[in-house]
């Protein structure tokens, strides 16, 4: 109930986030790895390391004129992200740093600028597919709502999600160096299942207390009352699914370690959205509904100019 | 109430056969046969080891190979994806000259002797690519040049009706220079090319030890070849592969026995190259590298000891934090979650799935997810008990009224996970297959196994 009441103070703090995550990427952007431009992915197992072997290797990448991206390191060694290398001069490189190639990766630009438009087509349908699963799911949820609005207010819930990872993550490339690649990609789509999953939990249960209600409880405290009966459910699955992917975050392969703090990213924000912003998004809406709706809007905003 | 017990036992005696067979490495089993003979003949007979399982039946056998398949990131290989040039091709021939080039690369990558390559199409609007992946094959440089190279034989010889004196100079083309100089006058093409090749194979030079590769003609072929030798005796015949001149020897007499041997090559892997790209065929259309990627077998090892035990500190501590919540229903959870592991992994092997690091992410990811349902399901339990509900009514409540919401996640989940399929590339792929694959078993086992492992050991303590 508590949640319900202060919703506004939650709704406006998701506000802030999505904006400042938007304002961040319009700022910083996104830093896509070679998936989407193309270039070069070299791993390396140095000789011997020391705190100048960054410097060293984007000085032996400069001196063969190669554009580097970014430079990681990995339990092997390091990963250099870099523009096109051929075979000759990647092996001029190796020579030069007195390093052994683990990993060697060769994109060209085309493939590149397919990944990019597969994934936004992929994330596009993911969102549609889900709506429309929605709102056939909660067909039969009983006049009060229909069932569009449920739809529609789970994928408000989820564009939150995604704009809050992508912004996470706009910062994290800039201060870690951090690159966007199609296991990325992949992640936003599983956080886009997942985020909806737990918000469906919610909406499952205010469709069963709307139909349940006997004793003609107002709209709002069924919301409330909803919440309050999945809360734990919804910390109790997230704990757990936060338990494995952090133990794949710290125990887990380098290469991986990204993708998975994406979801955790993805998981802690999911769960808070379902509470904190669907469920409230879904009582405004109704509250908007109940005082007219859309026509009353446009009278307000229309009967000052007639005098 | 009987039938869920033998459910339970079943599924039970299940575990115990996946758990022999999923980790095969420490349970050797020795060969047991059940023959069941009559008048001396074998009616079936079954053999068990636990990666390879045999069923004969009169007569017919099935073999099914049960061994875990890694994907390129987990052990170590090169993947190569190549983009068909069509430019020369009419639109009609460029499906059938497509099946070609798959089929001369496969060829090829057979002869090289890679264990288990994997050759994928790509087709798009005038996309024609192939995936061609080779596990265990860290020489990038030696099957590029192999698998790309279009490896078209041309024989030619000095033009006898050309001026003496007119060179080639005023050509751009570096072959036709470089046959110029060779032949020493204007090159022209013969009729014999790599089509009349019957086979090829390596052998060494009996003196000096040099791999050189020996080529035997067809019928057509050994006509053509005894023509061209009659015509140029005492002359030089340039054998040239694709744009490169690769011998030129002078011809010493008419050669009738259709078979001659092409030195010039530098080490035996060269030669080597040349005989299999002769052997399996000229590529109707060239072929152009557009990405490759090569990971060594240490980076995969070590990325495969990480995955497994992130996997199994997960567990762990999912077992714990069940126990811990939910105490007995907890321990009934776990099993149930060993039983859903098991089954997984068995698919996993019959499928087979090829499983790459984010495979392996996803697989642990379905972990969480099946954990959920469970929740889902105790949650509704304990509120059915809390409102004074007797305790198999409590938990058949609870299943009926968490199977929707577990209908509708696991719904919403699998259509990303088939976007993603569709959409993504093999390591993507590969999550999204096992992330399927996860949610599906688990649906399945949130119902059956859980469930009755719940009926069967509550009735017990009513008692």
């Amino acid at each position: 109930m508590n949640i319900i009441k202060r919703r506004k103070i939650f709704l406006i703090l998701s506000g802030i986030l999505v904006l400042l995550s938007i304002i961040v990427l319009l700022v910083f952007g996104l830093k896509f790895s070679i998936d989407f431009k193309g270039g070069t992915r070299l791993e390396v197992n140095m000789a011997d390391e020391n705190t100048d072997t960054r410097e060293k290797i984007e000085q032996v990448y400069n001196q063969n004129d190669i554009r580097v991206n970014s430079v990681q390191q990995t339990e092997l060694g390091y990963r250099i992200s870099s523009s096109a290398i051929d075979e000759a001069t990647k092996d001029q490189i190796l020579n030069e740093l007195d390093a052994q190639e683990q990993a060697f990766e060769v994109l060209g630009p085309v493939i590149g600028g397919e990944t990019r438009n597969k994934a936004v087509m992929a994330v596009f349908l993911a969102i549609v597919a889900i709506t429309i699963y929605i709102a056939v799911a909660f067909w039969k949820s009983g006049g009060v709502i229909s069932s569009w609005k449920f739809g529609i207010t789970a994928i408000i819930a989820l564009v939150h999600d995604v704009i809050i990872t992508l912004g996470a993550f706009s910062i994290f490339g800039v201060l870690f160096g951090v690159e966007i690649d199609s296991l990325f990609v992949t992640a936003i789509l599983t956080i886009i299942g997942f985020s909806v999953h737990d918000t469906i939990v919610v909406f499952d249960r205010i469709r069963e207390n709307i139909k349940n209600n006997v004793k003609h409880i107002p709209f709002e405290q069924i919301v409330g009352n909803s919440i309050t009966e999945t809360v734990a459910r919804s910390l109790g699955t997230s704990i757990l699914v936060l338990l494995v992917l952090f133990s794949m975050a710290i125990f887990g392969g380098e290469s991986i370690r990204w993708f998975v703090i994406a979801f955790i990213i993805g998981v802690v924000v999911g769960a808070y959205s379902s509470i904190f912003v669907a469920s409230p998004i879904l009582l405004e809406w109704y509250k908007f509904d109940q005082n007219g709706g859309a026509k009353t809007l446009r009278q307000k905003l229309i009967k000052p100019k007639k005098k | 109430m009987g039938r869920q017990k033998i459910f339970v036992l079943l599924i039970f005696l299940f575990s115990i056969y996946l758990l022999i067979v999923n980790f095969p490495s420490r349970f050797e089993f020795r060969q047991i046969e059940i023959p069941f003979v009559s008048n001396a003949i074998n009616l079936s007979n079954i053999s068990f080891d636990p990666e390879r399982v045999r069923l004969g039946i009169l007569g017919f056998s099935v073999t099914k190979d049960l061994t875990y398949r890694l994907g390129l990131d987990l052990q170590g290989g090169t993947q190569l994806t190549y983009e068909v040039n069509m430019s020369e091709i009419d639109d009609a021939d460029r499906e059938n000259a497509f099946e070609s080039v798959r089929g001369i690369i496969e060829r090829r990558i057979n002869l090289l002797g890679v264990s288990e390559p994997n050759i994928q199409t790509v087709r798009g609007q005038d996309i024609y690519r192939l995936i061609v992946e080779l596990p265990g094959v860290s020489d990038t440089e030696s099957a590029v040049n192999l698998i790309g190279q279009t490896a078209q034989l041309t024989f030619w010889e000095l033009d006898g009706q050309a001026n003496p004196d007119e060179l080639a100079t005023d050509s751009a083309d570096l072959l036709t220079q470089g046959l110029s100089m060779v032949l020493g006058g204007k090159p022209k093409l013969t009729d014999l090319t790599g089509k009349d090749l019957n086979r090829t194979q390596v052998i060494f030079d009996q003196n000096a030890g040099t791999p050189q590769v020996q080529i035997e003609f067809t019928s057509d072929g050994t006509s053509k070849f005894a023509e061209i030798t009659e015509r140029n005796i005492g002359k030089i015949v340039a054998i040239v592969l694709d744009d490169q001149i690769i011998s030129a020897p002078v011809v010493q007499q008419q050669i009738l026995g259709g078979s001659a041997v092409i030195t010039g090559s530098s080490d035996v892997d060269e030669a080597n190259r040349l005989s299999i790209a002769l052997n399996a065929g000229a590529l109707p259309a060239p072929l152009e590298l557009v990405a490759q990627s090569t990971i060594g077998p240490s980076l995969g090892k070590a990325s495969l000891e990480k995955s497994l035990f992130a996997g199994i500190v997960g567990l762990i501590s999912v077992v714990a934090f069940m126990i811990i919540l939910y105490r007995k229903e907890g321990v009934l959870a776990c099993l149930a979650l060993g039983v859903y592991v098991l089954i997984t992994l068995f698919i996993f092997k019959l499928v087979p799935v090829t499983l790459t690091l984010a495979g392996i992410a996803g697989f642990i990811l379905s972990i969480g997810m099946a954990v959920d349902a469970n929740i889902l399901i105790f949650e509704r339990m304990k509120e059915e008990l809390r409102r004074g509900k007797p305790r198999k009514i409590a938990i058949e409540n609870g299943f009926r009224r968490a199977w929707p919401s577990i209908r509708d996640t696991s719904i919403t989940s699998i259509i990303t996970t088939l976007i993603l399929f569709y959409f993504g590339s093999s390591i993507v792929r590969g999550f999204a297959l096992t992330l399927f694959i996860g949610l599906i078993v688990s649906m399945f086992s949130a119902i059956t196994v859980s469930r009755n492992l719940l009926l069967v050991f509550s009735s017990k303590e009513k008692k």
